[in-house]
């Protein structure tokens, strides 16, 4: 008797292989729909991830980026706006100093010294400025401040003046003290390090050297506090002597608009990279986090049709093994 | 005479019978047992009865030799790619955040956010914080490297254990059958029970089978290495106790397969018993964990080297932000070093350095303006810039290369899924066409009917013959 026929066993195996597969198979895809990201992403890109890190690794750093560059502008907003309260304050020392010459009265040379004081005053507070905790015009040591006290200053400078009664010696006194070596230096508690921010990838970086230390802010130093000199030393100077020193002041200050225009205009610069740098993080991270989701992200359309379409698959299933258990003739007989 | 002759026929018919609702009781009885070849009575035909010649076992061969081989090659797979997912997740898999990879990226965005604003300690703390992170992530990647090939030996030591009880099993159930078929029974049983134990072992070693007389086998492994030939073959395996990054089979400080005290192949440990699944924990132990081992220390070198280099820290005497236990990194011997990669202390408060050093450099004399971002700046640099691997390679920044480690082990996994779905395919093909070979319960039911037919019809027979002989009783 050769007969064919089909084990019982390899039935019920093959059943419960199927009813393994299709649950599985439910269970990935309901993970898939409520997670909505896609259950092995590597799979997905066939094992090759490279692209897919470095795009998440540009993400992370682009984003770190972004953060410190916009520090790094609120700090050159701050330096600009320092610059232009010195300009503004040159500007009005300018004008009020270069009308006044040898032979004007004494009332006019007094007002026109008092001015110049405090303009020195004004102009060494606003070097002194800081934002929380940090000073704009110390170089890297951000923590000093960088300038003491106007007042201090100038004693200084009379310090090194032999004598307060000969106009030229005056004159070369303070700019000896303004220039490099001088007593101005040693005063300085700050440096004049440039500041360096990487603020883009391929080392793109922002630089910030004005410091109090700066050429053209000794320059305008000097022209005001020739003025402050003229005011402290009083009456040892003739007044026509005070007279021309205030109006050389007064032509000091109008040419050093340049210097200071010049730092405007440096910092300027500096600013609209950071803008422009600024934009093309923020483009680049859109674009890169949108490459991302593409990679990551599952079609939750998709998900649900394939979803529903396995759950039939395993009530047709459940309702074929129900009737084939079923068909026996164990039944019959 | 003709009368007690139809007697004895029919009284053997009945035995057959008899004989043949035992055989199918047996089979339904047994419909669920895996292992278990399909029964039938083997019978002729001669004038003067119905000669039974034993109970004969319905199995193919062929088939079973076949998906003994794929249960072999389904578990090695299997073995493989457990090992290679666990790799996968240990290394990283791509775009997580808790990833070796993942603290690269936190420690250079903290580099970026500390360079922005160097005077502030907290930045800087962050950046002691996220690099000791990344020290410990490949620290602890190091060593679950070495605890997966402890599990490998671990597994080894098994399979050897349960190869020698299988084969002791084997060699057993060839004696008793001999015994049992010269004492006239019928050995069925214990061949199905032999069977069974053969399945047993099969995924351990793929097994060549060779038939002697009388329903002797011998086992052989596919590559040639007699098993079991009369006498079983007994291994020993001396499991390790710690598996360091140093212990390698080449070293003397792992253990390979010996037998009688030989070993099976003094080169890879294994020689001719590969192909299952003490074959892959072998190959993962000795050979695909160590090279995943060696990337994660080339990958630690380049890192420790970058801060190194005196264009990144022109202060560094050698030493740089991360050590080696607190030396500097050799490139002649660096097995090992993912796993003792550390924070260079005197950038550490909490270990006694100074904060400071992080905005003027390692081997500074003093402490610098706290506005200088230059030397956080060259560290960045240092991370990005393209150098290569010990051992050569395209030179990458450090994020690239961990990338492509990862890249690469993906590829291996999904490769290795493709192998295990194919190898599962294979095997369930082959099972449902030897389990098609078995008991349907269906036939065994109707042959019962038949067989309750040929029964009734033969005890019909000495009804009528002994009704015959009472006539005669009566003349």
């Amino acid at each position: 008797m050769s007969m064919v026929s089909i084990g019982d066993l390899s039935q019920q195996f093959i059943s419960s292989r199927t009813t393994t597969r299709i649950k599985s198979d439910l269970a990935r895809l309901s993970a898939e729909l409520s997670s909505g990201k896609k259950a092995d992403v590597t799979a997905h890109l066939s094992g090759d991830t490279r692209a897919y890190s470095a795009m998440s690794q540009s993400l992370a750093r682009t984003d770190a980026f972004i953060t410190v560059a916009k520090e790094v502008s609120i700090t050159f907003a701050a330096v600009q706006l320092s610059l232009d309260r010195i300009d503004t304050l040159r500007e009005t020392g300018a004008n009020d100093l270069v009308l006044l010459n040898g032979s004007s009265s004494e009332p006019q040379i007094t007002s026109g010294a008092a001015k110049a004081k405090e303009q020195f005053s004004d102009m060494i507070a606003v070097l002194n400025g800081s934002t929380s905790g940090k000073y704009h015009f110390s170089g890297t040591a951000v923590a000093t401040q960088p300038l003491p006290d106007a007042g201090d200053m100038i004693t200084d400078i009379l310090g090194t003046i032999a004598d307060p009664s000969d106009p030229a010696i005056v004159t070369q006194a303070v700019q000896d003290w303004f220039s490099t070596g001088g007593g101005y230096d040693t005063l300085n508690s700050g440096n004049s390090m440039a500041r360096d921010t990487i603020i883009g990838p391929n080392g793109r970086s922002a630089r910030n050297d004005v410091s109090a230390l700066s050429d053209e802010v000794r320059e305008v130093l000097a022209a005001t506090a020739l003025g402050a000199v003229v005011e402290a030393i009083g009456g040892s100077l003739a007044v026509s002597d005070r007279g021309a020193l205030l109006q050389t002041s007064g032509a000091g200050l109008v040419g050093a608009a340049q210097g200071v225009a010049a730092l405007q205009s440096r910092i300027g610069f500096q600013e609209a990279r950071v803008e422009t740098t600024l934009a093309e993080l923020g483009a680049s991270r859109t674009s890169l986090a949108m490459s991302l989701n593409e990679t990551e992200l599952s079609d939750p359309f998709e998900v649900a049709t394939r979803l529903e379409a396995t759950q039939r698959q395993l009530e047709l299933h459940f309702a074929t093994t129900a009737k084939l258990s079923r068909l026996s003739l164990a039944d019959y007989i | 005479m003709g009368i007690s002759t139809s007697l004895s026929t029919a009284l053997s018919g009945l035995n057959v019978a008899s004989r043949m609702a035992e055989v199918t009781s047996n089979n339904i009885a047994n419909t669920l047992t895996e292992g278990y070849a399909r029964r039938s009575l083997a019978i002729g035909s001669t004038w003067g009865g119905v000669p039974s010649f034993g109970v004969q076992r319905h199995v193919s061969p062929g088939l079973t030799a076949d998906r003994r081989l794929a249960d072999a090659q389904l578990s090695a797979d299997q073995g493989r790619m457990a090992m290679l997912t666990r790799v996968e997740d240990i290394i990283g898999a791509a775009g997580s955040t808790d990833s070796i990879a993942g603290r690269l990226a936190a420690f250079e965005s903290a580099l970026i956010s500390a360079s922005g604003e160097p005077s502030s300690d907290l930045r800087l703390m962050q950046l002691n914080g996220t690099l000791s992170e990344l020290a410990d992530e490949i620290n602890s990647a190091s060593s679950e490297i070495q605890a997966l090939r402890q599990n490998a030996d671990a597994s080894i030591a098994q399979d050897v254990a349960r190869l020698n009880a299988g084969l002791g099993m084997i060699a057993q159930l060839n004696a008793d059958i001999t015994r049992v078929q010269t004492a006239g029974q019928d050995a069925s049983n214990l061949i199905d029970a032999r069977g069974q134990a053969m399945d047993g072992i099969s995924d351990i070693v793929p097994l060549r089978i060779l038939q002697r007389g009388g329903d002797q086998i011998a086992l052989m492994s596919t590559s040639g290495m007699i098993l079991l030939d009369g006498v079983p073959s007994e291994f020993e395996f001396q499991p390790a106790n710690v598996i360091a990054a140093d212990m390698t089979l080449a070293s003397g400080g792992l253990s390979g397969i010996t037998r009688d005290g030989m070993p099976v192949d003094p080169g890879d440990g294994i020689g001719r018993l590969m192909g299952g699944s003490l074959g892959a924990a072998m190959a993962a132990r000795d050979d695909e964990l160590p090279t995943v081992q060696d990337q994660l220390d080339a990958f630690a070198l380049n890192l420790m080297q970058r801060f190194e280099d005196p264009s990144v820290d022109p202060t560094t005497a050698g030493l740089g932000l991360l050590t080696d236990a607190g030396n500097p990194s050799d490139p002649s011997d660096f097995v090992g070093l993912a796993g003792r990669l550390r924070l260079n202390a005197s950038v550490d408060p909490v270990q006694g350095g100074d904060l400071w050093r992080w905005r003027d450099g390692l081997g500074a004399a003093a402490a610098g303006p706290i506005g200088n971002a230059n030397q956080l700046n060259r560290w960045q640099e240092g991370l990005s810039m393209a150098t290569a691997l010990p051992g050569g390679g395209t030179p990458r920044s450090s994020a690239g290369h961990i990338a492509s480690l990862m890249a690469e082990r993906g590829t291996l996994r999904t490769i290795a899924e493709q192998d295990l779905s194919f190898a599962r395919a294979r095997m369930d093909g082959l099972e449902q066409a030897e389990l098609a070979h078995g008991v349907d319960s269906d036939q065994e039911l109707q042959r019962l009917l038949q067989i309750e037919q040929a029964y009734a019809a033969n005890a019909r027979v000495i009804q009528t013959i002994n009704s015959m002989m009472q006539q005669l009783m009566e003349i």
